[in-house]
């Protein structure tokens, strides 16, 4: 009685522990949501032991073909993830998009031979803006780091609005076509001219202008339209 | 590679409304009919079950309620809505064009061979 009781237990643990890394890809979805599939997904791999045990396996082995049977937590996690949690993963983008604008002011007023031999303004301005940068580049990654916390799904939704709010600024909607090819082609060869010749800082900087304008459009039209869906 | 990958997923979709199709049922019994029915060939990840069922609820092909069982804990059932009967009916006309035309290549004739 005891043996099926320690048998009956570690099966529940095993379960849980799958659950549980299933779980871990499920940050900003909805609990109760969540919460459902997990359930089901529990009572899917009980009834698979219960099947196999009835069969001849053991616990111990019932347990391990279920899991084998459901396939990998994190393939699973991940395809559920796009079902539950699509708008997170479209605030992770967003969050890291302004992350690279912030990147980017820093890299513009750090402390460059460039910007302080030709600039006095920036020159003036760097005791007191660079720790203002940094500070807003620190609070920008636990932003990105937090948005997508799975216990403030209202949090998820809150940044999903204000992200609605800064997209209706038209300074987000880039030119298309022709235009915004030649733009790409422009900053890509101005940031590889700069990083051949050592100008590290400006090299980055076009760069990550690059990577914002070619993805900012992309995330922006998905959590628009998420938002308005 | 990257088609196969869809169709793969497709097809999981298409086995679920076709399960779903003769009549409600949950996520267990649902592949234990898919098991069935392909007399084990068709043998996925049974996890991989839930973001189809999932996307499918999204769509509105198909809709679930928790339904209490005579014996075991309650199911979670799902039951083919009109649109999904229409998404069915689609779906395997278009298998059965894609079958007929790979059938039509692996079994033709040699190009300029003809009986």
């Amino acid at each position: 009685m005891g043996r099926q009781i320690d048998a009956a237990d570690l099966a529940e643990q095993h379960v849980e522990q799958y659950l549980g890394r299933v779980s871990g890809y499920l940050h900003g979805a909805d609990p109760q949501i969540v919460n459902e599939t997990l359930e089901e997904m529990r009572l899917h791999l009980r009834a698979c032991c219960e099947e196999l045990v009835h069969r001849g396996y053991s616990a111990d082995q019932a347990i391990r073909m279920s899991v084998q049977r459901f396939g990998s937590s994190s393939k699973v996690g991940r395809s559920l993830a796009w079902q539950l949690a699509a708008d997170s993963i479209f605030v992770k983008l967003y969050c890291a998009l302004t992350l690279s604008r912030y990147v980017k002011f820093f890299v513009i007023f750090w402390r460059t031979p460039m910007a302080s031999d030709s600039d006095p303004v920036v020159t003036a301005a760097q005791p007191w803006l660079i720790p203002a940068l940094t500070l807003m580049l620190l609070w920008q990654i636990i932003t990105t780091l937090t948005a997508t916390r799975p216990r403030s799904p209202a949090r998820v939704q809150q940044n999903i609005l204000s992200m609605q709010r800064d997209l209706i600024n038209p300074k987000y909607l880039n030119p298309t076509g022709f235009l915004r090819y030649l733009y790409l082609t422009f900053l890509l060869l101005i940031g590889i001219e700069c990083l051949h010749h050592h100008i590290y800082r400006l090299g980055i900087l076009c760069i990550l202008e690059a990577i914002e304008f070619a993805f900012i459009r992309t995330a922006a039209n998905r959590i628009l339209g998420r938002v308005s869906a | 590679m990257k088609e196969q990958h869809e169709l793969k997923k497709g097809s999981t979709q298409t086995l679920i409304l076709a399960v779903l199709g003769d009549a409600p049922s949950h996520g267990y019994a649902i592949a234990r009919e898919i098991e069935r029915r392909s007399a084990s060939a068709l043998k996925m990840g049974e996890g991989a079950l839930y973001p189809a069922l999932r996307a499918l609820e999204n769509e509105g092909f198909i809709s679930s309620a928790w339904e209490l069982q005579l014996s075991g804990p309650a199911r979670k059932v799902y039951t083919l809505t009109e649109k999904g009967q229409g998404e069915l009916a689609r779906q395997k006309s278009a298998w059965q064009k894609f079958s007929e035309a790979v059938n039509s290549v692996i079994g033709g004739a040699p190009h300029g061979q003809t009986n």
